[in-house]
């Protein structure tokens, strides 16, 4: 290389060259800059790990506790010892069929009894419910007074509706009413025991069981017995849960187990609920997490 | 003095920068899963609260239901009725409302204390009539004296104005263990006595049969009475605060010949232990007097009667309607004198018994989920 001293401009370009990086400061530098962003990226991971187990087990938890709150709340009005029939239509250790109360009326006038068929005037309100009367998969129960100076001959007369449910202004001083035409009425002929201002209610039947689905993930679900297309489509409920993991339990009055549906006093939910994903667990391994809650629910309408 | 740093080169501020910005999102992300599940645990408090409102409301209504409560509704009436729970830990409103003769509503909605959460419940409550069965207009175990122009008659007479059941088969005018223990004066053939048969003769009649009524005793249905009143000479008759009934008034028993009154529906168990003297005007419900029961001034009376002394009426007498029976083991005389009338009445019975029972859940299906 030749040198040129006299040269004021290359005595300059000399001083910045000598303010520059040197390789080894460049390597250092970007050795440290890699060890910050890999700590940076370790932290980051680490925390979305954290996340969404978080997110998970939330959801788990979450869950459950919905399976605590509403399983409960419709199995409580049950009346498994009904003298007339079972709330309980059908028991199993992983499903049960019941009558889900829907709504609740007051006869307005004293029904029209014609042994198994009948018609029943409803006030219109005050009435009580989700919905109203679903003539296509709602049957009624309505309470039948007998003789009014005992008790012990009252129960609940047991019916399908077997046509529209008609509003109009049938009931006294043309107050808005519901006419509700009634088959396979039990016991035949009970109409005649009912009174004006009796309380009706009407059920559909519910199946909790529970399924798998296209991914192989097991969901606790309903459906409802239509009257003519038998089970419709299948609701999830809550989900997903481990296989095997609803469980029902059935007790009678003496805390003994049974199968009798008619016997049930108090009823067994175990929920074992499943997050989405699997997570990491503390132990390092991945894997699903598990939560079980069990309940209990005194059927609260069972005859005393 | 001291160099200050001018060299601003570097990735360090870019670096912590870019780290708090990163810490700060994972501290969020955490703060708000933290969040929602807290505000998940909240609303599971707060609705429990308001359900257990609701149930505490509903329940204290049936609990403290004592006789006769909520009989002055007229069918689909309701009556309001709210509460706090102790401790602040929710309140209560709710309804009372009768569906018919026998049968009530009891509607509550429960709250959590800031009232965001609410529960929607019902019971049905069934009353339980006393059970005193009236066989006949007048039922004694002792001697019996009918005199002046009295009147006992045991074809079944609707109270006027009231509204009832068709009529029931006449019962007898007079149940008595042995009828030549009844002494007549003016009454030839006995003309004052109606029914079917006029006279009934049951040696069944004992001790037993005459204070036992149903499943209760007489000393427990004295227990069930809310007119307790310590014998003397009243005046009974209707009384208002405002133009509401008064029933804190020992001398009301209701108004049962003035149908659209306040005090129609008023029918009291009075319960007189010792000897009572009315003197007029009117009263209804079951009365029970532990010693004699002397009416006179045209008292007029609509429910089942109960004396376990003498039963004497003298002068303008008095009416009665439903049923009377005079029970007691030492029993001296009945005396029905002057213009006084018997007359059963399954109507003036049965509307009594009902509007003063007690009210029980309903023994089946009591219990509804309104949403």
């Amino acid at each position: 290389m030749i040198s040129h001293p006299a040269n004021p401009a290359h005595s300059a370009r000399k001083g910045r060259a000598a303010s520059g990086f040197t390789l080894i400061e460049l390597l250092i530098g970007l050795v440290l800059t890699g060890l910050v962003a890999g700590s940076v990226y370790q932290v980051l991971l680490s925390n979305q790990r954290v996340y969404r187990v978080q997110t998970e087990r939330v959801d788990l938890q979450g869950n459950v506790r919905a399976a605590v709150a509403m399983v409960p709340s419709e199995l409580l009005e049950l009346n498994a010892a009904d003298t007339v029939d079972s709330d309980i239509v059908t028991l199993g250790d992983t499903l049960v069929t019941y009558k889900a109360m829907r709504n609740l009326f007051f006869v307005c006038q004293p029904p029209i009894s014609a042994g198994a068929t009948g018609t029943v005037v409803l006030w219109r309100n005050p009435s009580y419910g989700l919905r109203g009367i679903d003539s296509n998969r709602d049957s009624i129960l309505i309470f039948a007074e007998n003789d009014p100076s005992t008790r012990f001959d009252d129960y609940w007369v047991h019916a399908n509706v077997s046509g529209t449910v008609a509003t109009g202004t049938a009931c006294p001083m043309s107050a808005p009413s519901l006419t509700v035409t009634l088959d396979n009425v039990y016991p035949v002929g009970s109409l005649a025991g009912v009174e004006e201002g009796a309380p009706l209610r009407s059920f559909e039947v519910v199946q909790l069981f529970t399924y798998p689905d296209l991914a192989g993930a097991f969901w606790m679900g309903s459906r409802v017995f239509g009257k003519s297309g038998g089970w419709g489509d299948v609701q999830p409920v809550l989900g997903p849960i481990a296989n095997g993991g609803l469980r029902f339990t059935y007790f009678d009055a003496n805390g003994v187990a049974t199968t009798n549906r008619s016997a049930v006093a108090r009823v067994g939910i175990q929920v074992i609920g499943r997050t989405n994903e699997p997570v990491k667990s503390t132990f390092g391994d991945i894997r699903y997490v598990v939560d079980t809650l069990t309940t209990h629910v005194a059927l609260r309408n069972n005859t005393r | 003095m001291k160099a200050r740093l001018r060299n601003e080169k570097g990735v360090a501020l870019a670096v912590a920068v870019f780290a708090l910005v990163v810490i700060g999102g994972l501290v969020g992300g955490a703060f708000f899963v933290g969040m929602q599940e807290q505000k998940v645990g909240f609303n599971t408090v707060k609705h429990q609260q308001a359900f257990s409102a609701a149930q505490e409301g509903a329940q204290l209504q049936v609990a403290n239901w004592g006789p006769g409560a909520h009989s002055q509704l007229s069918v689909g009436d309701s009556v309001a009725f709210n509460g706090t729970l102790s401790g602040g830990a929710g309140w209560y409103r709710g309804t009372v409302m009768r569906l018919n003769d026998l049968l009530y509503l009891v509607r509550t909605e429960g709250f959590s204390p800031d009232s965001v959460s609410r529960h929607h419940t019902g019971l049905m409550v069934r009353v339980r009539p006393l059970e005193i069965e009236i066989d006949a207009a007048l039922q004694t175990q002792g001697k019996l004296k009918i005199g002046g122009s009295a009147y006992i008659n045991g074809n079944d007479v609707p109270p006027s104005g009231w509204s009832c059941d068709p009529s029931e088969p006449a019962k007898p005018g007079i149940s008595i263990p042995d009828a030549d223990d009844i002494t007549t004066s003016g009454c030839g053939g006995l003309s004052c006595v109606d029914g079917d048969p006029k006279i009934q003769e049951d040696p069944t009649i004992n001790d037993s049969t005459m204070t036992t009524f149903g499943d209760y005793e007489f000393d427990e249905l004295a227990t069930m009475a809310n007119k307790l009143i310590y014998g003397g000479n009243r005046k009974i008759q209707p009384s208002l605060i405002g133009s509401s009934c008064d029933t804190s008034d020992p001398n009301n028993w209701g108004d049962p010949e003035n149908p659209s009154a306040p005090c129609a529906n008023y029918f009291p168990i009075i319960y007189s232990n010792g000897d009572l003297t009315v003197n007029g005007v009117q009263g209804q419900g079951v009365l029970l007097v532990n010693g004699n029961l002397s009416v006179q001034g045209n008292f007029r009376f609509y429910g089942p009667v109960v004396v376990r002394g003498t039963l004497k009426t003298t002068g303008t007498g008095g009416h009665f309607n439903g049923g009377v029976i005079a029970a007691n083991v030492d029993l001296e005389q009945n005396t029905v004198l002057g213009n006084a009338v018997v007359n059963y009445s399954s109507c003036a019975v049965a509307k009594a018994l009902i509007n003063t029972a007690p009210g029980f859940l309903m023994s089946e299906r009591s219990w509804i989920n309104l949403y």
